[in-house]
């Protein structure tokens, strides 16, 4: 199997290092880099405004930018919360807590090094662990049939909202919505026009760009605008030659990232827990099994190390699900996902056997982009700091324009301009109403799988829906989905009676708060 | 009786997504909805639409059963921002106005220019000068490397 995995990997390289590709995955992992740096612009976005360039693009040299993007957008992301305590990017908030503390004590560049060096190592793992076992997963799910299909994607949409940010019912809901916008178009079976309004604009469907260049772009400026005060900028001067940790940081830090390393690789496999999630998690456990729990949020160098390292491992394992089952963990993966199909792939457990050369190639340019990102944020660290200076006044009216010209080059249409203006301003005012609009993305992308996979199931088993809990592997999953449910009335009925006692005792529990004071920003 | 913010959000939050869901229903009955073997046109939207509704009513109900306001920071503290948000909504129409009857040039400064003046931060010449910046980058990425279908200057410079 090694030996198959390996000539796999050689063969990746060698799609890899085409010039065109190794140039669309610089450009991926540098603009991605960009983004993460500046506060107040996040990778979804950043990726849903490339989104219509990649069309014209081959579809190797499209996934290997977009997914450049993601992973890039981690590594400036550290900088942002490191050196400004601004937590801007969700799944490097909890780096603030002691990265911040150790730029105060002028110790950011060391903060950073270790940053570098543990997301390299968390990525490496998150590639390792998509070599081995996508192809495993891949043999399990070429058996399966429309309603394992079906069950599958409910678990993988049940856990997306429910594990989330914010309240659970809430993330069903935005689902559940996703799923609906995911209905508008042309029927897939017989034609008939669903919830167009007679609109021709509407015939093919809502266009995926301006949905989430709606609610992940303008929503969020309008949420976002004149609330950055004043940032403290006067500790954000870091030269390569601070950033090498010393043996003693190193001796402290490198067992918190093999620990980052395994919860993050290990969110990324439940699906619905992404990076951001992984960090949190990984945070709360180092605190709980030191020693010395107290310096933390006081520049603890672990602090630093395992949440950033477990993101990165997560962020890479987070294509295992995408890419072998064809099921997205979080928006990114769906965006992704759904520029895949666009390009007329279809996702799910064939794409290994029907495009060698996207996955392979997929899997090769992780680590030529990592080696990229490292030499990119190595030497070159001066640079970015000196971009954490563009303020969001510059930034977000540039955005407004780069999105809108996107969304027209998808068909040289102003139509896809008001699209994205109404999902702007409708996704604010859930912004407003305490919704997260992530799990919208994952409904839009599944939803239209979803039904062709149940009415096929329902046609085979004629119509009786028995059939879901009949067949061994679909029930596991709606077993799982039913656990999940039951775990989350079990929340609410505890945290109800709770509700006064202050009873953090569980991990869970912290997390969660964790992630809450992560949340008001 | 006085409702706490808290509440009026979840209120709000629910009802709109029992709306949602209703107006779901009613579209989705419009189409076949076949049988359980051989569901038409209107089945998944139907049943997706029920749920929601069902989900909009327990919003409601949870927000009564709990009230639990410890997660609920984010949408106080923040005060309304009208021109600002007037301004982000405007630069889009702008774009698609001046893109219509102007061209690129035109819509590229007037939607980065609009855009601008909702931070309370910005000078107008501030805002000149980044329109100007932005559109000398959007021109020369979109028209002159990408060629985009998009005249600069509609009838005067294709």
């Amino acid at each position: 199997m090694i030996s198959t995995a390996l000539s796999d990997l050689v063969y990746g390289f060698g799609v890899a290092f085409e010039p065109q590709n190794l140039f669309w995955c610089f450009v991926g992992v540098f603009v991605g880099n960009l983004i993460g740096v500046l506060p107040g612009l996040g990778p979804i976005a950043t990726i849903s405004i490339l989104l219509p360039l990649t069309f014209t693009m081959k579809p190797v040299a499209a996934i290997l930018m977009l997914a450049g993007v993601y992973y890039g957008a981690q590594y400036g992301g550290a900088i942002c919360s490191v050196l400004l305590n601004l937590p801007c990017h969700p799944p490097h908030a909890v780096t603030c807590l002691d990265g911040f503390p150790m730029t105060k004590q002028g110790r950011g560049g060391v903060a950073l090094g270790i940053t570098v060096i543990g997301s390299f190592i968390g990525a490496s793992f998150g590639i390792v662990e998509m070599i081995f076992l996508a192809p495993v997963l891949v043999k399990v799910a070429l058996e399966f049939g429309p309603a394992e299909i079906c069950s599958l994607m409910l678990l993988g949409l049940l856990a997306g909202s429910t594990l989330g940010r914010g309240s659970p019912l809430k993330g069903v809901a935005m689902t559940l919505l996703g799923l609906m916008l995911g209905i508008v178009g042309a029927d897939p079976q017989e034609g008939t026009m669903r919830f167009t309004f007679g609109s021709q604009h509407l015939a093919d469907g809502i266009e995926i760009a301006a949905l989430a260049l709606g609610i992940f772009g303008i929503a969020d400026f309008m949420n976002s605008v004149n609330t950055f005060g004043k940032v403290e900028r006067k500790y954000s001067h870091v030269r390569f030659r601070d950033m090498r940790p010393s043996k003693q940081d190193m001796k402290e830090a490198f067992p918190a990232m093999i620990r980052g390393t395994l919860v993050g690789s290990l969110c990324a496999l439940i699906p619905g827990t992404g990076p951001t999630i992984a960090s949190f998690v990984a945070y709360a456990t180092e605190k709980k099994i030191s020693k010395n729990p107290e310096t933390f949020g006081t520049g603890n160098i672990k602090g630093v190390a395992a949440p950033e390292t477990a993101t990165h491992s997560s962020v890479q394992g987070d294509f295992i699900p995408t890419m072998s089952l064809g099921i997205p963990g979080d928006a990114t993966m769906a965006l992704i996902l759904g520029a895949l199909i666009i390009q007329g792939i279809q996702p799910g457990p064939t794409l290994i056997s029907e495009h060698p050369d996207i996955f392979w190639g997929l899997i090769a340019s992780f680590w030529v982009g990592n080696i990229l990102l490292v030499i990119l944020n190595v030497p070159l660290i001066g640079i970015w700091v000196k971009l954490l200076m563009i303020p969001y006044r510059y930034l977000y009216p540039s955005a407004i324009f780069f999105i809108c010209i996107g969304v027209y080059s998808v068909n040289n249409d102003f139509f896809q301009v008001f699209e994205v203006l109404a999902f702007g301003v409708f996704g604010y005012i859930l912004l407003r109403l305490g919704f997260h609009p992530a799990p919208i993305l994952l409904g839009f992308v599944l939803g239209p799988r979803f039904e062709e996979n149940f009415r096929r199931a329902m046609l085979l088993s004629g119509g009786d829906p028995v059939t879901f809990v009949d067949r061994p592997i679909s029930a596991f999953f709606v077993f799982l989905c039913a656990v999940l449910l039951v775990l989350q009335v079990f929340f609410f009925v505890r945290g109800r009676m709770s509700r006064n006692r202050a009873e953090f005792d569980f991990p869970g529990v912290e997390v969660q708060r964790l992630m809450n004071s992560g949340e008001a920003e | 009786m006085s409702v706490s913010p808290f509440l009026r959000r979840e209120y709000l939050s629910g009802v709109l997504i029992m709306l949602i869901g209703v107006f779901g229903i009613s579209e989705g009955y419009k189409y076949n909805m076949g049988t359980l073997a051989q569901m038409g046109p209107g089945f998944f939207p139907v049943l997706i639409s029920g749920l929601m509704t069902f989900v909009g009513v327990l919003i409601v109900i949870s927000a009564r059963l709990a009230q639990d306001e410890a997660d609920f920071h984010d949408s106080e503290g923040k005060s309304s921002q009208w021109l600002a948000w007037g301004c982000i909504i405007a630069s889009p129409i702008i774009f698609v106005v001046f893109g219509r009857y102007g061209g690129l040039l035109p819509a590229t400064f007037g939607s980065v220019f609009v855009a601008s003046l909702g931070d309370k931060d910005m000078t107008l010449k501030q805002s000149v000068g980044l329109a100007g910046v932005i559109t000398v980058i959007g021109l020369s990425i979109f028209a002159f490397f990408l060629k985009i279908p998009f005249p600069v200057i509609r009838g005067v410079w294709q």
